[in-house]
């Protein structure tokens, strides 16, 4: 017999937010943009993309982690979870954009990556609604 | 408007709507803290006054057992007086129905002395029988 534990334990979605984090930090101190990217954003506005992508996988990996008022957490992970799906979806079409089909493995695993984001959003606001 | 500044616009509105969403979850938390404060310092406090009504009552208990234990122990006290009381007494009867005994086998003794001994009380009696009548008294004072 086997025990299914259902939980908040989701090895996938933390380690998009742990590598959101990482690449954040490293697009912040200076790391050189992809070419698609650089087409597609300013300077200014591939900073603001970069430091949106640390913030997301930062209050992502609190709100997953966060120990006490499940509800709280929950709202936190949503928020940090819909602005990482801007943000990567971005980054998305700026692949698609920049590479069309020769984008077609990136820009795949980045479009997978937003529609897990999405299925997870819609999941906490399931499960976010009062039971009747 | 070309497709960077529509997308642009798009991700400025989605990232928006994800930080409202922070925001307000932060927000509601310390809303829902304050709520939470207020209850349980409710809750304390109700705790406290069902804690100090249980006290009150047990400490009217303890005072009433203290009472039945000191009423207890005055009886116990009577009672053991009673008993001493009665020890002597039966001592006493003990004591006149040896002389009894000893006067009945008496080779001297004749019935009609002995009758006046025993039921004649103003005969010689009165080496016996006072005890016996103070006996009498004391329970009838009893």
């Amino acid at each position: 017999m086997k025990l299914v534990m259902l939980g908040r334990d989701m090895p996938h979605e933390v380690l998009f937010l742990v590598l959101s984090v990482v690449l954040g930090i490293n697009y912040l101190i200076g790391g050189a943009p992809h070419d698609s990217l650089a087409a597609l954003l300013d300077p200014w506005k591939f900073t603001a993309w970069a430091a949106l992508l640390l913030f997301s996988g930062t209050v992502g990996l609190v709100g997953c982690y966060w120990r006490g008022d499940v509800d709280f957490s929950l709202r936190l992970e949503r928020g940090a979870l819909i602005i990482q799906c801007a943000v990567v979806f971005l980054y998305t079409i700026a692949l698609f954009d920049a590479g069309g089909r020769r984008a077609a493995v990136a820009g795949g695993v980045a479009a997978v990556w937003v529609a897990a984001h999405v299925l997870r959003v819609i999941r906490i606001t399931r499960d976010l609604r009062p039971a009747t | 408007m070309d497709l960077g500044n529509l997308l642009q616009i798009v991700v400025a509105v989605i990232v928006a709507i994800g930080g409202r969403d922070i925001i307000t979850s932060i927000a509601q938390r310390r809303t829902r803290s304050a709520d939470v404060a207020d209850r349980l310092a409710k809750s304390t406090i109700g705790w406290a006054e069902k804690l100090e009504a249980q006290a009150s009552a047990a400490h009217t208990e303890a005072t009433a057992a203290r009472q039945e234990a000191t009423t207890a122990r005055s009886e116990a006290v009577q009672i053991q007086r009673q008993l001493a009381r009665a020890y002597d007494d039966a001592e006493k009867i003990g004591t006149y129905l040896r002389r009894l005994v000893n006067m009945i086998h008496d080779p001297y003794m004749t019935i009609d002395r002995l009758r006046a001994m025993v039921g004649d009380p103003g005969g010689n009696g009165g080496l016996i029988l006072p005890e016996i009548r103070g006996l009498d008294r004391k329970s009838e004072g009893e």
